[in-house]
């Protein structure tokens, strides 16, 4: 009897613990997305204003930045600085598909990176500051959306975590 | 890294795989010159020659068989892409210029169809012509001149001017005149140096930072106007010598005489091959007139560049010939 209790309350701890999960995952990929907002304005002044060539501008923006999106942008800044011949775009499109194993963000939200990747540093400061601002309002969209959704999500999530675990207990009894 | 790793990261991985087979020291590259459907060419050690597509380096005219590597419009692209590692609009107005400079004091010369905006040239688009210029730092090339530079019983620089023709060595040497006047000769205590560098010739600053030896007294004020760049430095950093590069405007010179008036000591260089040169300008004839240099240094290119055919005094009499 004890030991089906326990069991029942381990699995229903557990599909809990995915649910949370679910709802933590939903709220850390909100968070990064603010957070490449953020590094994006600084990403836009260090071109804008400083004048900054890519390299010096994404190794600044890294360094006040911390997190998976301040370590894409150093390493993309560092392959850059090395100097090895591959054009901006292939080595932003490399440093995206290594960091993009290790991330919250979803598929959508790569893509858009990658092309946001695909424009930079190509012609002149006007053409960066659109390249920008169109990521800017792709990032503002996603995260709008998240916003709105996130409430709802979450209580699904947690939710199903614990009507997912009595259901499975339920079967299992 | 090795200086011929440096210079050869500028260029595309086509063209980069080309110049690491050259059979030619690296230090000895002057000019790589990129043309669209031309040769590549390559200026080493004052004699043009056209590049194989082996490394192999040969007179193009007295080797019509030899088969040269042919420069493709991407491999301009491309070069002038990883020139500025992907960030051409931070070269906005170099380029405006025709030029930029890239890290480790290489100048790009750039040419093609020029956007223009009235009079002025908003940019170059598309670019199909490149001269990289390779930057040569000479250290101790201005030892033989220096002891004509400064009076013996005040200890004070002469106000200077260096006056050369183009590619002959004006800029190396007033880097060298900068570096030691600003690291100290001897038991001579060193200056403070303000250096104008409009084009980013002499420190070849890139991000702010001098890639030339220019002194352990120098403050730089790099890519910003001669006359402005001036007084700015006059103003904020308070040198006591005050170096340029080609001055020549009405406004450079008027900020010359601004510099003067606040005691700092004047090292400038001007395009002329001889003194009389000097006569026919006329916003420099009158510092001629008036005594304001007290040396003139005059290049040539008789044995190459960095001749010295002369100096002269305030009054334009040679006291020390080349």
């Amino acid at each position: 009897m004890w030991m089906k209790l326990l069991g029942s309350v381990l699995v229903v701890g557990s599909c809990t613990g995915m649910g949370l999960g679910e709802v933590k995952r939903l709220k850390d990929r909100r968070k990064l997305l603010e957070t490449i907002r953020r590094m994006m304005f600084h990403l836009k002044g260090e071109i804008l204003y400083a004048n900054a060539p890519l390299s010096c501008g994404l190794r600044r923006t890294g360094k006040r930045g911390s997190g998976w999106a301040a370590e894409l942008f150093a390493a993309a800044a560092e392959e850059l600085e090395r100097e090895n011949g591959d054009s901006f775009e292939i080595i932003w499109q490399r440093q995206v598909e290594r960091f993009s194993e290790n991330t919250v963000l979803t598929a959508s939200d790569l893509k858009s990176l990658l092309r946001f990747g695909m424009n930079l540093g190509y012609l002149d400061r006007d053409m960066q500051e659109k390249t920008i601002q169109l990521y800017l309002e792709d990032l503002e969209l996603a995260i709008g959306q998240l916003q709105k959704e996130e409430p709802d999500k979450s209580r699904l999530f947690f939710g199903m975590g614990i009507l997912g675990g009595l259901f499975l207990t339920v079967i299992l009894l | 890294m090795e200086r011929k790793d440096r210079l050869f990261q500028i260029f595309s991985k086509n063209i980069r795989g080309v110049l690491e087979r050259m059979d030619a020291d690296a230090d000895g590259v002057e000019e790589i010159r990129m043309r669209i459907g031309a040769p590549l060419f390559v200026i080493y050690k004052g004699k043009e020659y056209a590049i194989g597509t082996d490394g192999m380096l040969f007179c193009y005219e007295k080797e019509r068989k030899t088969a040269p590597f042919t420069v493709r419009k991407e491999d301009i692209e491309e070069t002038l892409q990883c020139a500025v590692r992907s960030s051409l609009y931070a070269y906005a107005e170099e380029l405006k210029q025709g030029f930029i400079t890239v890290p480790g004091g290489h100048r790009i010369g750039i040419a093609g169809r020029a956007v223009a905006d009235g009079q002025t040239v908003r940019t170059i688009q598309p670019v199909t012509f490149l001269n990289v210029r390779v930057s040569h730092e000479r250290k101790g090339c201005a030892d033989r001149i220096l002891p004509f530079l400064y009076n013996n019983e005040t200890g004070e620089w002469f106000h200077t001017l260096i006056l050369s023709p183009p590619r002959c060595g004006k800029t190396t040497l007033l880097r060298d005149i900068v570096r030691q006047v600003s690291d100290g000769i001897g038991d001579r205590q060193g200056r403070n140096v303000g250096l104008v560098d409009e084009r980013s010739e002499i420190g070849a600053c890139f991000q702010g930072i001098p890639q030339n030896d220019i002194g352990i007294r120098t403050d730089v004020l790099d890519g910003c106007p001669k006359a402005v760049g001036m007084m700015m430095l006059i103003r904020s950093m308070a040198p006591e010598v005050v170096a340029v590069d080609e001055i020549g405007s009405r406004e450079d010179l008027e900020a010359v005489r601004c510099a003067l008036n606040c005691g700092c000591r004047i090292l400038a260089t001007v395009h002329g091959s001889s003194m009389e040169d000097i006569r026919k300008k006329p916003g420099i004839q009158a510092f001629l007139e008036e005594g304001v240099f007290e040396r003139y240094l005059v290049l040539g290119n008789g044995n190459g560049p960095g001749t010295l055919t002369g100096i002269f005094n305030g009054r334009g009499r040679r006291i020390a010939c080349g």
